[in-house]
């Protein structure tokens, strides 16, 4: 958490949050008592849709009476959060003074511990189901970031996520990669100690291991791009620039 | 366990979070910072490895109410709400 955000946090006159482990629970009551988890607008089966509208709601109701609010978020509150952007679309909207601060993602951290420069080596970033349901195209020369690979097409919420789909998946990235090209399935660490978990699979191999709730699936780029030679002559370019071969 | 169920290596770790004088003199220090905080030896193993697997099903068991894990779901949340007002001026379909 930056100072900023922990100054936002503790000028507030209510404060909301979610987190996934008890740890930071902990933490963040103990930083601000009285805060309120948003969690318990999860149910069994319950439509995740339906618990977002909720969120919004619980957030939108104190900003209403003129009150500070703040909501806290674990990872990058703009990341995978729907309930952050609308909730700020709303306060906007109805003429409250409403903002994101920016902290770390789950992306944030596997550049750090997986050496990976995105804008060196390209990347692109899809949450699993999205990747499918759009028929995203892939570009095998960067790497890709897939989000929520345990969790393809659940919409309701369970404790546990379910793997069924996975074949799916796998089937959808043959059409871009070998079925035995390497990736790696990632988790940071969410703790001040203890290691990324980084554990590499090769993508058949995907239906058949437990996938960690949490991961990430990293593919990395299966060749080089291509250069275009007439567009490096129009730009004045004798070789590629350094930065993009290394 | 203490008064409140959690362990000192719980109480550890939020501190460790919190505590920038802390986390540096675990760092300069590990063995002797968690030997201070009163940690056993089966738990200054358990950081030192370094497990993540073995330290969150520890810190599980003393999980506070309300903690789930949070899938999100993008199928109907697509972000075309967002572009609509994107200060790109981004549309959508």
């Amino acid at each position: 958490m930056t100072p900023e955000t922990r100054a936002a946090v503790e000028a507030a006159d209510d404060v909301f949050y979610i987190v996934t482990d008890p740890l930071a629970a902990s933490w963040f009551e103990r930083l601000v008592p009285g805060a309120q988890s948003l969690s318990r607008l999860y149910a069994l089966e319950k439509s995740r849709a339906e618990t977002y509208a909720e969120m919004v709601d619980e957030i939108m109701a104190p900003v209403r009476a003129g009150r500070a609010v703040c909501v806290a978020f674990y990872g990058h509150p703009g990341v995978l959060v729907w309930a952050s952007h609308e909730a700020i679309k709303q306060a906007q909207r109805e003429g409250h003074e409403a903002r994101m601060l920016p902290a770390v993602s789950a992306e944030d951290c596997l550049f750090a511990d997986l050496g990976v420069d995105p804008v060196t080596s390209g990347c692109q970033s899809y949450e699993a189901t999205d990747l499918l349901i759009h028929r995203r195209t892939i570009d095998p020369t960067a790497f890709l970031v897939l989000w929520q690979v345990a969790w393809i097409a659940n919409v309701r919420y369970t404790p546990t996520p379910s793997q069924e789909h996975l074949p799916v998946l796998v089937e959808y990235l043959e059409g871009f990669y070998s079925r035995d090209h390497e990736a790696v399935l990632y988790e940071a660490s969410p703790f001040p100690v203890g290691a990324a978990q980084v554990t590499p699979v090769r993508l058949e191999a995907l239906p058949t291991i437990d996938i960690p709730p949490m991961a990430t699936l990293v593919i990395p780029p299966v060749e080089r791009p291509q250069i275009d030679h007439a567009m490096m002559r129009r730009l004045g370019l004798d070789e590629v620039p350094t930065k993009l071969t290394d | 366990m203490n008064e409140d169920g959690r362990s000192n290596l719980f109480r550890f770790l939020v501190e460790l979070s919190d505590s920038l004088e802390l986390l540096t003199s675990f760092w300069s220090n590990p063995e002797r910072t968690m030997a201070e905080a009163g940690l056993t030896e089966e738990e200054r193993d358990l950081i030192l490895s370094g497990d993540l697997i073995e330290l969150r099903k520890r810190l599980e068991t003393e999980g506070a109410e309300g903690v789930v894990l949070i899938p999100v779901d993008v199928s109907r949340s697509h972000p075309l709400g967002l572009l609509e007002a994107h200060p790109l001026g981004l549309s959508g379909e």
